[in-house]
């Protein structure tokens, strides 16, 4: 369940990051859950949506393609 | 965010400068072949190589740092789909950089052996060295290129591509048979080639033409990526390094055409060539920033913390 989510959160940060995605969503949680990312539970969805707000912040200007990829993002919390 | 670069960008930088050191002092100390030609004063020489040579540094720095920049990307992708294909585009950048500098040192290098008995070999790996760097470069970029259609299907081959196949196969035929053509030239003492035309049309021409044609079909894998590669942010960073990789190919391609044309089978006035030589370089070179700037934005994605 958990690798399967965490796949969800790829597939979603895909349509932004492309084939960067991957490694982007993996360093995310190695980095501020210090766990291997098939590890990424539900609960673990909300602070990853913080820190992917801050890292985005600091790619891209541009707010509301922020705001779209971190709600689709936290709607994994409630599946 | 932590800046990982490329180990050799720095050397890779001082033997840009340093090339350009030498290809300068070649040319101020060489015979005056361009004062007889156009009949100017040493002084107007002077000025007029330093009008070119310095604008040429700054070409060949923005063209090593573009390219060691693309390269420090490639380096971040490690373990990712497209990590192979990035790297051989880098490369092939790279070797872009070892053409310019290739066809600049190699035609400096020649009025040094006029009059000795190793003029026409001079002369042969002047007319040898670009061809067969400018296939290893495209060569690189095509494969490149094509590897990322791992990442994002597209094909090279349509209906357009033919129809490029085509128009370019008409060109390469009246290009080679306008060469082959061509008479003996030889300026101030320096023949324009040491070896019958009928073996350099597959020694030095053939090369061109199949380096040309790589460089273009890279060009068309790599927009074609561009446009169907998913990411919306990723596509915004990758927007300028496709415009700055098509700019490279496209005006490297100009520059080498007419390079070799004006050798073999066209006359050029000073004026006209000064500004072409002008319009295409500051072409080039912006074309290199664009990857430089490229490069850096997709590199702030893989730095991200």
């Amino acid at each position: 369940m958990t690798e399967q989510l965490y796949h969800q959160v790829v597939t979603i940060a895909e349509e932004y990051l492309g084939p960067a995605a991957d490694r982007f969503i993996t360093r995310q949680i190695t980095f501020h859950f210090d766990k291997p990312p098939q590890e990424l539970t539900a609960a673990d969805i909300p602070k990853l949506v913080e820190w992917t707000k801050v890292t985005l912040g600091l790619i891209t200007e541009d707010r509301q393609v922020v705001e779209e990829f971190t709600r689709k993002m936290a709607a994994l919390a409630n599946h | 965010m932590k800046h990982h670069q490329w180990k050799y960008a720095r050397i890779s930088l001082i033997l840009v400068i340093a090339g350009w050191i030498i290809y300068a002092t070649l040319n101020l100390l060489a015979p005056q072949t361009t004062s007889a030609r156009y009949q100017l004063s040493p002084t107007q020489t002077l000025l007029l190589q330093i009008s070119v040579y310095t604008p040429l540094l700054i070409i060949w720095v923005l063209a090593i740092r573009g390219a060691t920049a693309f390269k420090s990307y490639s380096l971040l992708l490690q373990g990712g789909r497209e990590a192979r294909a990035m790297s051989l585009i880098g490369t092939g950048l790279l070797w872009t950089v070892v053409y310019l500098l290739s066809s600049s040192l190699t035609g400096a290098i020649v009025p040094y052996f006029q009059g000795t008995q190793w003029l026409e070999t001079a002369v042969t790996v002047r007319n040898h060295a670009p061809a067969w760097t400018a296939l290893i470069a495209f060569g690189l970029l095509y494969l490149g290129s094509r590897r990322l259609s791992q990442v994002a299907p597209f094909a090279t081959w349509n209906a357009a591509t033919i129809i490029l196949l085509i128009g370019y196969g008409l060109f390469a035929a009246g290009f080679a048979n306008t060469f082959l053509a061509a008479g003996t030239e030889t300026r101030f003492g320096i023949p324009s080639y040491a070896l019958p035309h009928q073996v350099l049309l597959f020694t030095m021409l053939l090369p061109y033409l199949l380096a040309w044609f790589l460089g273009l079909l890279a060009a068309i894998n790599l927009t074609r990526y561009a446009a169907q590669v998913k990411g919306v942010l990723y596509r915004q960073a990758l927007r300028y390094l496709v415009l700055g990789v098509l700019s490279v190919v496209i005006f490297a391609v100009i520059v080498q055409v007419l390079s070799l044309a004006s050798r073999f089978f066209l006359g050029f006035d000073l004026a006209r060539l000064l500004f072409t030589v002008y319009v295409l370089l500051a072409l080039y070179g912006l074309g290199f920033w664009f990857v430089n700037l490229g490069a850096r934005n997709l590199a702030r994605i893989e730095n991200a913390p």
